[in-house]
């Protein structure tokens, strides 16, 4: 509350002037209808108040009229606007950013630009280099836009014979919805902006505008809650992206429903529950840091999330806010000082969170705590033992149709993705032969064929581990056990479930990569559940010697970045058979806890 | 003159007769029944039953001396061992009026098992569990106009009334068709269809003791399970995945279900064994008494082949000699010693042969060596406080666990009811939450005997005509079952799968942790947005109290005492991983040395 009184102080003083800023990002729809008037002549768009009457100023560090951000500079100066078209409804989207945005904000546009929020280097090379269409994921060579190359154009059905033909296509139709050039599908809990707008303007799950702007519909989706720019970024506007079984989704107990229609559960009043983020979920126990309120951006600062102005290829190797920042770790007891989140009373340190400026005891490492104080644990990643539950997505097949002729997708139409059930819906109910279309979503434009997909089997429960790039254990999670399958126009299989071959020969184009699961709990895992555990050291699910085709795929296969890597035989055996020394430390574990 | 007139008309009578006589064509070696003179070619159904001995009409009744072809087939049953004729069929007195009588009071006829679960769910909560209509003693009853109507009846018809051995075998594609039929349910193996010259199928059925799993797995492959399970086979979430060519996953079951395959069974994999090599005649068709649980109907145990007893008495040996005969690939035993069940079934194919004991397959007659269980000695199977373990809860692979089961009733559809074969109003539809294959929790079945547990988690909700949803007939009853998965693996599984996994003792996955001398469980599972306070794998909360015994089935979760117990050897494992390991001889007493002498090399 206490941010929000010079606030609106600020709009009382400031009002009369206020009516000017922003305000048309929400007009357009509407400014539209007004454009079809049997007169347009005599409207005057410049005159932003005359529709946009109740709107507000969208930050107060940004007490402009609304021109300076919604017009091109050609048209500021224009006394009357006979037509909406020149007013531009979103300055922060990529295609405008350079000529709004970032005349302020030069450093934070350059940055941006460099991330992996903006170039989806992590997601575009690992899954090309996996389907063999180049040979290392690391160092990145193609992005979304920046200073990586751009994703090829797609290839044609007519051309391909491996899965490097298609990777291209699958990346634009079926992953890269979510990145800051595109609004992506839409739909409950998938409204979002482009560009810097697509984190600092807050949207409702349900796309409902919420302001006091009279032009703006109350009752129509796919608007911002407010005309308001903020860095105070709620949980819920992060998970417009990062839903389905994805980081962000964990720390708040997410685990996506599967596919199938009969598992839309619990019913509610007997009716399955209305989807978000595309899909249902189950809910799990949410990272400690969630239960005590924090948001996602206590953690993760600008730097974390808009870059740092280096180009990275993938996610672990952007340097973030780690835990031992603010909860201290080995040789290391106190946090970070610089931490403004980070307090001191009589009782310790606190933690004051974002989202309600609540305080909270900081924690801090317990150096006395048996699994602490062993050195070889130093090489641990906290999440390794704190994360409480992964995402486990077990073999991946997609498919990618010109034609549907058949009813296979009838009770399965429902991919995490609104647009593409709706689609996969309307073609698998005809009574002939469906032709589907979807978005590739780098173009703007639709194609024939659809992607679909479905998993082998999901879960929640295994840990596997490996090394991350600066060989610390960590979770590992599959991303992805590829089958790959392609059907043209004509019915013809051009793939028939192919597992692809990675760019540099080096094996099939699967991988599983070490992470960090958002699912910390307050205290570590049993030793347990990494010692003495076929799972953690990476041995199949299953104790039989010769696994099925289903078990089979819970053995890991090395991670797409070179400088990560599996468990080796040394570590596994260590993992699998600790000795004497070992089990006297478990038990002082025990014991100490006892006492 | 009368006389010769008399004479004269026998005369003519008699050789009309004999004109009549020479013009009806009879079949060569007529042997009084007529069915083989058009049905020419037909074959026996087994070595037991030959046509050329019984005739036909003997099973089929029917008017087996008329030619002609309607009034020969005015009375005829086509399948003999439907229950509905079966006193005047199979079950004669003179043939198997004995087992006739026992099958019909056996669960696979009366189905008793689940009418009782579905009448409990809706009756949980009442005090007497008053739905469970006394006069109901099995399907048979709900054939009829007369009929006892209620809602899980209904359920009963149309979602559980297809598989039991009252169906008639006819009507229905693929599986649906193949259930049903009484004594040919299992029985009767379906030929190939060959016909005669005249157009008339010439293949009898093959009827048989050494009954194919198939005819098992038609209708053992819901609820538990356990027909698919022995195989390997886990129904999917329903991905249909790989995608072959461009259709979905060939490995489909009945009712648009996908599967993955797992682990097999050992007696599959290292055995080759089906489903009646352990199964006895008593133990499918029952022993004359009529029980409400399949677990109380079985003969089998895994102690009658690995921790044999043996006899040698005149009865066992004409009997199992008998049984032997009719399977014709296992040895006769003569005077060899024979195995016995629990119930005291001789097991005609466990023999003892120069001492040891011998399995032979019921499907080819080989012999199998027989793993036993081991000296009285032993210490891994003789351990104390191990002596509640069935064999079941260390040698289970995994056990399918369908969590949350989410039933509607909608009375404005209309559905099939198997009962009748008729769609009526109301229909029935099911959702799950998740599916799992994972490592057994263990629980109590029948007071005294731990078993693995899977959970049956009904959730109802009832809706009007209109599809408006009705609160008060809407519910949620969580049970647990305990059963053998039929996924038993040779080595067993180790101590700390069971004494340190929160998920192994009913609490459902999660951390156990210990929070100063307290104990304290994370669990990973929430249902808050089921109406529930603890998770759906949580049978047992860390303070022994049962959260999930909806249906008074005997199956119990471990309580506080146990549960305490079984996390008393935690801290031991680590040095002490050896069942011979003399601090189990009195672990009690071990304990509190190791709460109180300072000297153990433990912390030292």
């Amino acid at each position: 509350m206490f941010q929000l009184m010079p606030l609106c102080r600020y709009f009382r003083k400031f009002f009369w002037r206020a009516f000017v800023v922003f305000g048309l990002l929400l007009a357009a729809p509407l400014i539209s209808i007004c454009a079809s008037k049997p007169d347009p002549g005599e409207k005057n768009f410049s005159d932003c108040m005359d529709c946009h009457e109740g709107i507000k100023t969208i930050s107060p560090s940004h007490p402009f009229a609304c021109g300076r951000c919604h017009l091109h500079e050609e048209h500021r100066k224009d006394v009357s606007l006979s037509s909406h078209q020149v007013i531009v409804r979103n300055p922060s989207d990529p295609k405008n950013l350079r000529h709004f945005c970032l005349p302020c904000h030069k450093k934070e546009v350059s940055t941006l630009t460099g991330s992996l929020h903006w170039s989806m280097a992590g997601i575009i090379n690992q899954t090309r280099y996996l389907w063999g269409a180049q040979e290392t994921a690391d160092p990145a060579i193609y992005g979304i836009d920046g200073p990586l190359s751009p994703l090829p154009e797609p290839g044609t059905s007519q051309s391909g014979k491996t899965p490097a033909d298609f990777v291209d296509d699958f990346l634009r139709r079926r992953c890269l919805r979510c990145h800051l050039h595109t609004r992506g599908p839409g739909g409950t809990g998938l409204y979002r902006a482009t560009g810097c707008a697509s984190c600092h303007m807050p949207y409702h799950d349900d796309g409902r505008y919420r302001g006091r702007d009279v032009a703006i519909s109350k009752s129509k989706a796919g608007y911002p809650m407010k005309h308001v720019f903020t860095r105070r970024i709620p949980n819920g506007q992060c998970l417009h992206c990062h839903h389905q079984n994805h980081v962000g989704a964990d720390y708040e107990g997410l685990f996506e429903h599967d596919y199938s229609d009969v598992f839309r559960s619990p019913l509610v009043r007997g009716k399955p529950k209305p989807k978000t983020h595309g899909l249902g979920f189950h809910h799990l126990s949410k990272d400690v840091h969630a239960e005590k309120g924090l948001w996602c951006i206590d953690c993760h600062t600008r730097k974390d999330v808009m870059g740092d102005g280096r180009t990275y290829s993938y996610q672990m190797e952007v340097p973030k806010r780690s835990c031992r920042d603010c909860h201290g770790g080995f040789g290391s007891p106190l946090p970070d000082p610089s931490i403004s989140s980070i307090g001191k009373m009589s009782g310790g340190l606190f933690f004051v969170t974002k989202k309600s400026g609540e305080k909270h005891p900081l924690p801090l490492f317990a150096d006395t705590s048996a699994a602490h104080g062993i050195d070889s644990h130093r090489n641990v990643r906290c999440s390794a033992c704190h994360g409480q539950w992964s995402y486990q997505d077990y073999g991946l097949s997609v498919i990618r149709e010109e034609i549907i002729q058949d009813y296979k997708w009838i009770e399965r139409a429902a991919q995490g993705d609104p647009r593409l059930e709706k689609e996969l819906k309307m073609q698998t109910e005809k009574d002939v032969a469906g032709y589907p279309v979807s978005m590739d979503w780098l173009s703007g434009e639709k194609r024939p064929g659809i992607w679909s997909m479905g998993w082998r089997f999901r879960r929640w429960e295994p840990m596997p581990l490996g090394m991350d790039q600066k060989g610390h254990f960590s979770v590992l999670r599959p991303r992805y056990q590829y089958f790959i399958s392609a059907v043209d126009r004509g019915g013809r299989v051009f793939l028939d479930s192919v597992v692809p071959h990675r760019g540099d020969g080096s094996g099939k184009g699967w991988a599983f990569m070490p992470y960090v699961p958002h699912t910390i709990a307050p205290f570590g895992r049993a030793c347990l559940s990494c010692h003495q555990n076929r799972i953690a050291a990476g041995l199949s699910l299953s104790e039989e010697p010769t696994p099925t085709m289903d078990t089979r795929l819970t053995i890991p296969s090395p991670p797409a970045v070179r400088t990560m890597r599996l468990l080796n035989k040394e570590e596994k055996e260590t993992l699998l058979k600790p000795g004497p020394a070992w089990h006297k430390k478990r038990l002082m574990n025990l014991k100490q806890r006892h006492q | 003159m009368k006389q010769l007139f008399f004479t004269l008309f026998l005369i003519v009578l008699a050789g009309l007769l004999v004109f009549k006589e020479n013009r009806i064509q009879r079949p060569e070696g007529f042997s009084g029944e007529g069915c083989l003179y058009c049905h020419k070619g037909m074959s026996d159904s087994d070595r037991s039953h030959p046509a050329s001995a019984f005739g036909c009409s003997a099973c089929h009744l029917g008017n087996a001396y008329s030619l002609d072809e309607k009034r020969a087939h005015a009375t005829m049953v086509v399948n003999p061992g439907d229950l509905r004729v079966v006193e005047r069929t199979c079950g004669k007195t003179d043939c198997h009026g004995d087992m006739a009588d026992r099958v019909k009071k056996s669960l696979m006829a009366t189905n008793r098992g689940i009418l009782r679960i579905v009448q409990d769910e809706w009756g949980h909560k009442k005090p007497k569990r008053a739905l469970f209509s006394a006069q109901l003693s099995g399907v048979a009853d709900l054939y009829g106009a007369s009929a006892p109507r209620n809602a899980p009846l209904d359920l009963y018809r149309k979602m559980c009334g297809g598989c039991h051995l009252w169906k008639e075998r006819k009507n229905g594609q693929g599986e649906v068709g193949k259930r049903g039929g009484g004594c040919s349910d299992c029985h009767v193996v379906d030929e190939q269809k060959v016909k005669n010259p005249q157009g008339l199928l010439i293949r009898h059925p093959k009827m048989t003791t050494r009954i194919p799993s198939e005819n098992c797995v038609k209708c053992h492959n819901r609820s538990a399970r356990i027909g698919l399970s022995y195989f390997g086979i886990f129904e999917s979430a329903g991905y249909g995945t790989p995608y072959e060519g461009a259709d979905l996953s060939g490995r489909r079951l009945s009712g648009r279900r996908f599967y993955l395959n797992l682990e097999e069974d050992v007696h599959l994999k290292k055995g080759k064994m089906v489903c009646v090599d352990c199964h006895t005649a008593t133990g499918l068709m029952g022993d004359g008494r009529s029980y409400d649980k399949m677990a109380d109907q079985v003969d089998i145990s895994c102690e009658a082949c690995h921790a044999p007893r043996f006899g040698s008495d005149p009865e066992t040996w004409a009997l199992a000699d008998r049984l032997a005969f009719l399977n014709g690939r296992i040895p006769q035993p003569g005077k060899k010693p024979i195995g016995f069940t629990r119930k005291g079934t001789p097991l005609y194919n466990l023999q003892q042969v120069d001492g040891k004991p011998v399995f032979y397959r019921k499907t080819d007659g080989r012999a199998l060596k027989i793993q036993e269980i081991g000296s009285p000695g032993n210490a891994y199977h003789n351990m104390n406080g191990h002596d509640r373990l069935s064999c079941q809860s260390c040698h289970s692979a995994w056990i399918p666990q369908c969590y949350g089961c989410h039933l509607t009733y909608e009375k404005s559809a209309h559905q099939k009811d198997w009962i009748t074969g008729k769609k009526t109003p109301g229909k029935w539809k099911e959702a799950r939450t998740y599916l799992r294959f994972g490592k057994p929790a263990l629980g109590l079945r029948g007071g005294d005997r731990i078993y693995p547990l899977s959970p049956c988690q009904v959730f109802f909700s009832a809706s009007e005509d209109a599809g408006s949803f009705i609160k008060p007939k809407s519910f949620a009853n969580l049970n647990l079952s305990a059963f053998d998965p039929h996924t038993t693996q040779a080595k067993s599984r180790s101590c700390i799968d069971c004494h340190t996994d929160p998920k192994s003792m009913g609490m459902g996955e999660g951390i156990l942790y210990r929070h100063g001398t307290k104990r304290v469980f994370r669990p990973t599972h929430r249902a808050a947005d089921h109406g529930l306070p603890f998770p759906l794998d949580g049978f047992v909360n860390l303070g022994g109290e049962a959260l999930q015994t909806g249906a008074a089935n005997g199956v119990r979760p471990f309580n506080k005492t146990e549960i305490n117990r079984i996390l008393s050897v935690d801290a031991c494992l680590g040095c002490h991983n050896t069942y011979e390991d003399p601090i189990y001889a009195n672990f009690s007493k071990s304990l509190v040395r190791f709460e109180k002498d300072k000297g153990l090399p433990c912390f030292n």
